[in-house]
């Protein structure tokens, strides 16, 4: 896409100078043009191969290192590839862990969807409120809200895991939240903590305030609400950001570890990255199995890259976004 | 914007509430909780099916090890108990879940715990003695069971920091020793590892001389060798109760000026994975775990011949490092509760539990006893160094003084030992760095 629109750049630049360049080249200064060009593009794709070589040999290490035996795996210097591929590794790391990786798999997807489409909800209501709404303190709470970006996750999990236990009226707590478990061990006391995220939120509101006024104004014009201009004009017109939203926010949830750990007591509605666990403690790793298992993991959230990529980038370059 | 006079006063009554219930506290582990007597322990008949929730940081082999003695106990216990075991990740981890549990509710009746972490709970009182349930007529353990366990794992659960009192019960045990390998040892002339680090030092530069190979491999924490290069002196690193250190003594600066000149002279490095290191064949020897043995042997099959040996000593006492957690039961207003986690922690130290996990894994087993069963005996008759490290190495093995500042101490020995052997410090610098930084540390520590 960005070697696209710099080619249709470069073509365009050269036929607007044309006629006012330089009246007449010799052959060789053409001829040393071209070579310039092609040399530059040879070692563009040089680095860009060269780039995703390095991005990509951690891949090739997963799945080279998942089909080894645990012997091979642990060899030194190790071999490149597997000189018997052990495709039963794979097997073995599904049914390895307690619950099996169908189960953590579907706990995963429950927790992701589910927790990406809240955290969506109140990131958009929230980010329009600031970026469109005038109310007393609105740049104040603002800064709030991006102040608990500095938080940093170990600290909130105390206070966190408090109010789940102790949500009133549910797990069997009465109205001031005791006498039961609360949300702790289920699927909304993994879901709820990152439901209002300050990111989602920023990066929203910068989408919003990219939107220029004149589009309210004409449409308030026909009487819609601000429901109507949310949904109808400004989500669509802001799609990058919000899909760079839904993909930040499921791939962390797909990457969680610490806070399910420690929200969660049963196998059964643990997430996959606790079923990778299984194969690696304080006592040492299994790192074919491991390898394995985490190729498995690894494969939906690429493949759901794979479907965002192009609005993905789109929304890291239009706001601003870093890595 | 404007909030609806309908929909805020739900909102603040649930703000509100919320707000209560947070500060309320949670009631697991209310410190304060009297403990339980040896007579009131006597007088409990326990009703069956009582359950009790285990908290562990056992995975991989450890783990199947683990799940295995669980249903093993709930299949037999004669009280009907069950246990609901959960992983809940590493030794750090497994502490944030037990801390985040005793501050909002939910903690587990049993959970594994490093004599450190022991402290900072029994800073806080929020674990129950054993001394009663140890005592018990009915559910004690008698005194010819006391004797059976090995001596170091039974002084483990009855530190001096604990003041008298038995807080914690076996988990899984293991110790440093030196992992060799013996066909390398033959190629340079050294027939057996060395009795003391002068040795250690002369084969070092033998080894590199015969077979330019590096004599040692260690691991990117180096606080556990240097600690145990003082103890073999006769040294103990540190006093939790004086708040004193021994890091500037002779022997401090001795140890860390052997460890300056094994880098210098690159007979030992540094190596992320000891273990891939030594199975491969590119170091001699390997200072480490001996809860690795297991996965050595299967790393290793016949590629060549090793065993494990007693770090070097220099004193009529042997002594190395005793790793591995045990359990400590968290205070509940439950007797009943707490009784079952008892027993089913005593049944884990117990004979026929250790021989599992000493036959399945890689740990010794905490009684001697166990070395008698069918299980063990066959298990070290077919694996010899699992054998080799009970005998010249566990039976010797003594834990650290435990404080609850054992883990900063850790991390600081740790990075200015690395100094030291980067040739960053010069020992007597690295020497009295660490021993302002640990005094510091253990006059802050809360046992204190």
């Amino acid at each position: 896409m960005a070697l696209h629109t710099i080619e249709n750049k470069t073509a365009e630049t050269t036929r607007t100078r044309s006629p006012v360049g330089p009246p007449k080249k010799s052959a060789r200064a053409h001829a040393a043009q071209r070579w310039r060009r092609k040399a530059s593009r040879v070692v563009l794709y040089g680095a860009l191969i060269a780039g995703a070589v390095v991005m990509l040999f951690p891949f090739f290490w997963m799945i080279s290192s998942s089909l080894k035996t645990f012997q091979e795996v642990n060899l030194s210097p190790p071999t490149m590839l597997p000189s018997d591929p052990q495709w039963s590794n794979y097997a073995q790391a599904w049914e390895g862990p307690p619950s099996g990786f169908g189960r953590y798999f579907l706990n995963s997807l429950i927790v992701a969807v589910l927790g990406t489409a809240l955290q969506l909800v109140t990131g958009i209501t929230a980010a329009y409120a600031f970026a469109r709404m005038k109310f007393r303190f609105n740049n104040l709470l603002f800064l709030v809200v991006l102040a608990t970006m500095m938080i940093p996750f170990e600290a909130r999990i105390v206070p966190n895991y408090v109010l789940i236990r102790q949500i009133p009226l549910t797990g069997g707590n009465d109205l001031l939240g005791e006498g039961g478990s609360g949300l702790y061990d289920t699927y909304a006391g993994m879901i709820l903590p990152g439901v209002a995220g300050a990111f989602a939120i920023f990066l929203l509101r910068q989408a919003f305030m990219a939107v220029p006024r004149d589009y309210w104004d004409a449409i308030r014009m026909d009487g819609a609400s601000h429901w109507t201009f949310l949904w109808r004009v400004l989500i669509p017109m802001t799609m990058p950001a919000v899909l760079t939203v839904v993909l930040f926010g499921f791939i962390g949830r797909w990457n969680e570890l610490l806070w399910p750990l420690i929200a969660t007591q049963s196998e059964s509605i643990r997430p996959v990255q606790l079923g990778l666990m299984a194969f690696s403690g304080d006592e040492g790793s299994l790192y074919h199995l491991l390898m394995a298992a985490t190729t498995l993991v690894a494969v939906p959230g690429i493949i759901f890259f794979l479907f965002v990529q192009r609005r993905f980038v789109e929304g890291l370059t239009a706001f601003g976004v870093k890595g | 914007m404007s909030m609806s006079k309908r929909a805020a006063l739900p909102s603040f009554l649930l703000a509100g509430t919320l707000l209560v219930t947070s500060c309320s506290g949670g009631d697991a582990g209310d410190p304060g909780n009297a403990a339980a007597s040896t007579e009131s322990i006597d007088g409990i008949e326990l009703p069956e099916g009582v359950e009790i929730d285990f908290w562990h940081i056992q995975a991989t082999i450890y783990g199947e090890a683990m799940t295995e003695m669980v249903q093993e106990f709930n299949a037999t216990n004669e009280w009907g108990i069950v246990v609901n075991e959960s992983f809940k990740g590493s030794y750090q981890e497994l502490n944030q879940a037990v801390r985040a549990s005793l501050a909002g509710g939910g903690a587990p009746d049993v959970s594994m715990a490093y004599e450190n972490d022991t402290l900072e709970y029994v800073a806080n009182d929020v674990i129950e003695p054993l001394d009663p349930y140890i005592e018990s007529e009915q559910y004690g353990v008698p005194e010819e069971d006391m004797a059976d366990m090995v001596d170091g794992v039974l002084a483990r659960q009855q530190v001096d920091a604990y003041n008298g009192s038995t807080l914690s019960w076996p988990h899984g045990n293991s110790s440093m020793g030196m992992y060799y390998n013996a066909d390398l040892f033959a190629e340079a002339g050294i027939d057996a590892p060395p009795a003391d680090w002068d040795e250690f030092l002369d084969q070092a530069r033998q080894m590199k001389d015969e077979t330019g190979l590096p004599y040692s491999a260690m691991g990117t924490g180096k606080n556990g060798i240097y600690y145990n290069m003082l103890r073999s002196k006769g040294i103990t690193p540190y006093d939790p109760g004086a708040a004193t250190t021994e890091f500037t003594s002779p022997e401090s600066i001795e140890s860390l000026e052997l460890l300056a000149l094994l880098f210098e002279e690159e007979l030992a490095y540094t190596a992320a994975d000891t273990e891939q290191e030594f199975t491969n064949e590119r170091t001699a020897t390997e200072l480490g775990t001996t809860a690795r043995t297991s996965t050595k042997i299967e790393q290793i099959q016949d590629k060549f011949q090793w065993s494990v040996a007693l770090t070097p000593q220099e004193t009529a006492e042997p002594i190395t490092q005793l790793y591995g957690g045990n359990h400590v039961i968290l205070s509940s207003d439950d007797p009943e509760q707490e009784l079952a986690s008892w027993l089913f922690m005593r049944w884990f130290a117990d004979t026929d539990a250790q021989s599992i996990y000493a036959a399945r894994t890689g740990y010794s087993p905490a009684v001697e006893s166990a070395l008698d069963t069918e299980l063990l005996s066959t298990n070290y008759e077919e694996n010899p160094q699992k054998a080799a490290a009970f005998d010249n190495v566990f039976v010797n093995a003594q834990i650290m003084p435990p404080t609850a500042a054992g883990n900063a101490i850790d991390d600081m020995v740790t990075g200015i030992v690395e100094e030291v052997v980067l040739g960053r410090l010069t020992p007597q610098e690295a020497a009295e760095r660490m021993d302002a930084e640990a005094t510091s540390l253990l006059a802050s520590a809360p046992q204190n």
